[in-house]
């Protein structure tokens, strides 16, 4: 009985114990690497591909928690002496957590590396996730959250993307809301860590003046206890185009400059007609000579800038981007700035750019594009990027050639498509009296929301 | 017939001689210096007295251009015809709207036709400086814009009362954002005589004063090219550099800039304490700014290391003492590295319901332990080694190599000087942080400037 009892146990402490896998090691498909023979320093990224789509409902910004907390100690070290231990070797790890993929980073000195690796590898596969931890992150977290209420531009941004992506998990940023944070279990975190930490479910990535064999080589002998298997797919993603135009006002009284953003859905980073709405775009709003600078800020003088572009709330992703059209004029010049950019955006959507607009684009953007390859960072994000989202990464031969294949009625079609100034939303930051008045003026708006606290779900 | 040879040969020889020494005159070889990652900096000076700094970097076929004057808000203060601050900023604008030769919009148009990115300009307390990058094959195209814009630019009422409006918005987006309200409280109740007390950008009051006349006297005066650092990086041949230097810049003449010697601020006595409401504070802010030498002092790599030590990572000082302690939602600590002395700051957010003096007391007394000597080594090497990581990271890009070297030069005379800061930093021992800490951080050397939210909030 004795015996049986010890056994079971003995059990029982396997099962509880972290993931056991076969040995890992890090083929060349799941390794990619860019040179960069100046390089003082190296920069490894460890990719997870699942992020914040994966986030239970009602428990918004648990993968960002789950991740962020792995950088709170180790099994061998308190949080205080994983810290200091990685600062020591002049080295940073950081975590950023996406809709659709989570970046582990490590960024060291190159005198460091190894040291430096074998500590990520102790970081990611050895996390301590001790229970009175959880608390003080969930804090922190709290804590920046509510510091972005200070921050008219960030709730402007919040709200855009809550109203355009409503009914999905897109609506959610990556961090999260306090509300959802706050119920938050630490059983929840352990478990959301070993459900996607997956030998499948993850990809490395490199930019060294080592090479590349020898830096494969380390990070494979570190990594050689990746728990191994697949994670769970990302829920599938269903946009709803809006209807008509909403406007959005976050009371704020006493602001000198009245920020306002316009926005719509967008379009996934495979599109077919990316390349032409993105060509176009740079005319229209994406460049300090573009039709929207020129009008609001050269020719009248209202704003500081004004840029219109699809990157604003993400880059596109494998589900549908976004649109927005930005400004922050004068609070005397709100009005005229706002109209004017209704008036710019209804000419854009029908008729498209002007011959000299689309040369001008075109001709920049080709000679520019070489700009993508100057570092080897940027090529690595770009290729990561492909991997992820299947966004194509072109050579300068190919880009140049298709951007030279682009024509007018190409841009008026494709605008016209994309384009819907008719059902657009509009948010606002400011007097919801000065704001309703300039609502009113708007074609298709029959009301106005005022939404108190942007920061609440 | 030898006869002709032979005079024909002397012809030959005198007319090369002269071409040789023509080139000998035009520019002069002032030094040539390696940098840690093998990249090798030509200094040379123009006969006109205008300074250049070449760097070829054949690892990308781009470059990035940047000039520097060592005027900013500072001397026009200083300048007695004008007396503001805020024209150096406005004229910045103006360097943007167009020449004799090209017109409005023409200079940013080339450029990104081009295929140049990040084209700006800043000004700050000591310069300004104007920047872009661009492919290799441009490179005589930015020559000739940016030597013709130093010398030849159209001054027009219209457009200058136009960007007036832009910087109207500017200052008013400046004084929405509370962070950089704060910075303003404080340089000008922490300066009472020192022209380091005026905001860069100006007041509503003197830019509404401002003329053209102003502006044109501010270019003529100060836009000289003795009075202006060419930093060229990148995909460049160093004689072609030189040749088109000369070519576009050469004939511009020399001119005396005036140098007035900045009023000394008298020793600080007894603390200072300023506190403001600001409409968009949502939390109350602390920030705390002890005099400090200028960036030519013996104790700046000192007061670096503290910084690093106070603020930098996880393992930092403040992170633990402040954050980790849920007081704060952040800290940071840094000191200027400018012409003139100015300041150590520490800035932090304080969470709600927390009490402003038991933050500014943590504060103090972590403090009071860096001058009773209370510093590991296991901190500093930290400090240091962070320290690299951050200047390795820096020097990676064009840009970054060109700032650094930019600043470093309008602020010290020396190009190179934060590369030494950092090698002196390396040999900074914990006497020198008691040592210097006991100097600095007194609190009759302290001003504190507090934001609060408005009541009710």
């Amino acid at each position: 009985m004795k015996k049986l009892y010890l056994l079971c146990l003995t059990l029982l402490c396997i099962a509880l114990a972290a993931p056991v896998h076969a040995e890992y090691s890090i083929n060349a498909d799941d390794f990619m690497y860019e040179h960069d023979k100046k390089a003082l320093t190296t920069t490894v990224f460890l990719v997870l591909k699942s992020g914040s789509l994966n986030d239970p409902r009602g428990f918004n910004g648990l993968m960002n928690a789950t991740f962020q907390s792995i950088l709170r100690g180790t099994k061998k070290r308190s949080r205080s002496e994983h810290a200091t231990a990685i600062e020591h070797l002049g080295a940073d790890i950081s975590v950023d957590v996406g809709f659709n993929r989570t970046i582990i980073t490590l960024n060291v000195i190159n005198e460091n590396l190894e040291k430096a690796v074998a500590l990520l590898a102790e970081t990611v596969l050895q996390p301590a996730f001790r229970s009175y931890e959880l608390k003080p992150l969930m804090n922190e977290i709290e804590a920046k959250l509510e510091q972005m209420k200070s921050n008219n531009r960030h709730l402007l941004f919040r709200t855009l993307r809550r109203k355009i992506y409503a009914g999905t998990p897109l609506e959610f940023p990556p961090a999260g809301y306090p509300k959802a944070i706050r119920s938050i279990s630490f059983n929840q975190l352990r478990a959301q860590y070993w459900k996607f930490l997956k030998s499948e479910n993850v990809f490395f990535a490199a930019t060294s003046a080592v090479s590349e064999r020898k830096l494969r080589d380390m990070l494979s002998e570190a990594f050689a206890g990746m728990p191994t298997g697949k994670a769970p797919a990302e829920p599938k993603i269903a946009l709803k185009p809006q209807n008509g135009r909403k406007f959005y006002v976050i009371p704020r009284s006493g602001t000198a400059t009245t920020e306002f953003v316009m926005g719509q859905l967008g379009f996934d980073a495979a599109y077919k007609d990316r390349l032409i709405l993105e060509t176009a775009m740079f005319s229209f709003g994406d460049d300090y000579s573009s039709r929207a600078m020129t009008e609001l800020r050269k020719n009248k003088g209202w704003t500081y800038g004004a840029y219109a572009n699809y990157r604003y709330l993400d880059l596109p992703r494998r589900y549908g981007g976004a649109f927005a059209f930005y400004s922050f004029p004068q609070r005397k010049f709100a009005e005229n700035t706002i109209l004017k950019a209704v008036e710019l955006m209804e000419a854009y959507s029908k008729d498209g750019l002007t011959e000299t607009e689309l040369n001008y684009a075109k001709q920049s953007l080709k000679n520019s594009y070489p700009f993508q390859f100057v570092k080897a960072s940027t090529r690595l994000l770009k290729r990561i990027y492909q991997r992820l989202d299947g966004a194509p990464f072109y050579s300068v031969e190919e880009y140049r050639r298709k951007v030279d294949q682009i024509t007018l009625s190409d841009v008026k079609r494709a605008v016209e498509n994309m384009h819907k100034p008719k059902s657009m939303v509009f948010v606002a930051v400011g007097d919801p009296r000065e704001l309703r008045k300039v609502a009113e003026k708007i074609d298709g708006i029959s009301k106005v929301t005022i939404i108190k606290d942007p920061m609440r779900r | 017939m030898p006869r002709i040879l032979i005079i024909l040969t002397f012809l030959f020889l005198t007319l090369t001689a002269c071409s040789t020494s023509q080139t000998k005159e035009n520019y002069s070889k002032i030094n040539e210096t390696t940098l840690g990652n093998g990249l090798v900096v030509h200094e040379y000076r123009l006969a006109n007295g205008m300074k250049l700094l070449l760097v070829p970097d054949d690892s990308a076929p781009v470059f990035t251009y940047q000039v520097w004057f060592p005027v900013g808000a500072a001397a026009e203060k200083m300048d007695k015809r004008l007396n503001y601050t805020g024209l150096a900023h406005l004229f910045e604008h103006m360097m943007f709207r167009g020449t004799q030769k090209h017109p409005d919009g023409a200079f940013d148009q080339q450029l990104t036709l081009a295929g140049g990115v990040g084209m700006n300009a800043t000004t700050w307390i000591d310069r300004t400086n104007y920047y872009q990058s661009l492919p290799r094959e441009s490179l005589e195209l930015v020559f000739e814009l940016e030597a013709d814009r130093m010398v030849n630019l159209a001054l027009d009422e219209k457009l200058f009362n136009t960007e007036r409006g832009a910087v109207f918005g500017e200052l008013k987006m400046g004084d929405d954002n509370p962070s950089r309200f704060m910075s303003k409280l404080l340089w000008r109740t922490a300066f009472r005589v020192h022209p380091y007390r005026y905001s860069t950008i100006g007041t509503k009051e003197e830019l509404e004063r401002m003329t053209l006349a102003d502006a044109q006297y501010f270019y003529k005066t100060y836009y000289a090219p003795n009075n202006a650092t060419l930093i060229l990086i990148g995909d460049i041949d160093v004689n072609e550099s030189l040749k088109l230097a000369h070519k576009y810049y050469g004939s511009i003449p020399f001119q005396t800039v005036p140098r007035p010697q900045a009023p000394i601020e008298p020793p600080q006595r007894e603390l200072r304490r300023v506190v403001e409401t600001h409409q968009q504070a949502r939390n109350q802010m602390v920030r705390i700014g002890f005099h400090a030498p200028a960036i030519n002092h013996e104790d700046i790599p000192t007061l670096e290391v503290i910084a690093s030590i106070l603020a930098t990572g996880e393992g930092s000082t403040f992170k633990k003492v402040l954050v980790d302690s849920g007081l704060t939602s952040d800290a940071s600590a840094w000191v200027y590295t400018v012409k003139y002395p100015s300041l150590f700051v520490v800035n932090t957010n304080i969470k709600r319901g927390v009490s402003r003096s038991a933050v500014e007391s943590k504060i103090f007394t972590e403090l009071e332990k860096l001058k009773q000597g209370k510093v590991t080594q296991l901190q500093l090497e930290r400090a240091i080694n962070q320290m690299l990581l951050s200047e390795y990271n820096t020097i990676s890009s064009n840009r970054g190599l060109a700032n650094m070297m930019g600043e470093a030069l309008m602020s010290s005379d020396d190009y190179m000087k934060y590369f030494d800061i950092l090698a002196r930093a390396k040999k900074v021992s914990v006497e020198d942080i008691s040592r210097v800490a006991k100097k600095y951080f007194k609190r009759s050397n302290a001003t504190v400037a507090v934001l609060v939210p408005p009541k009710g909030r």
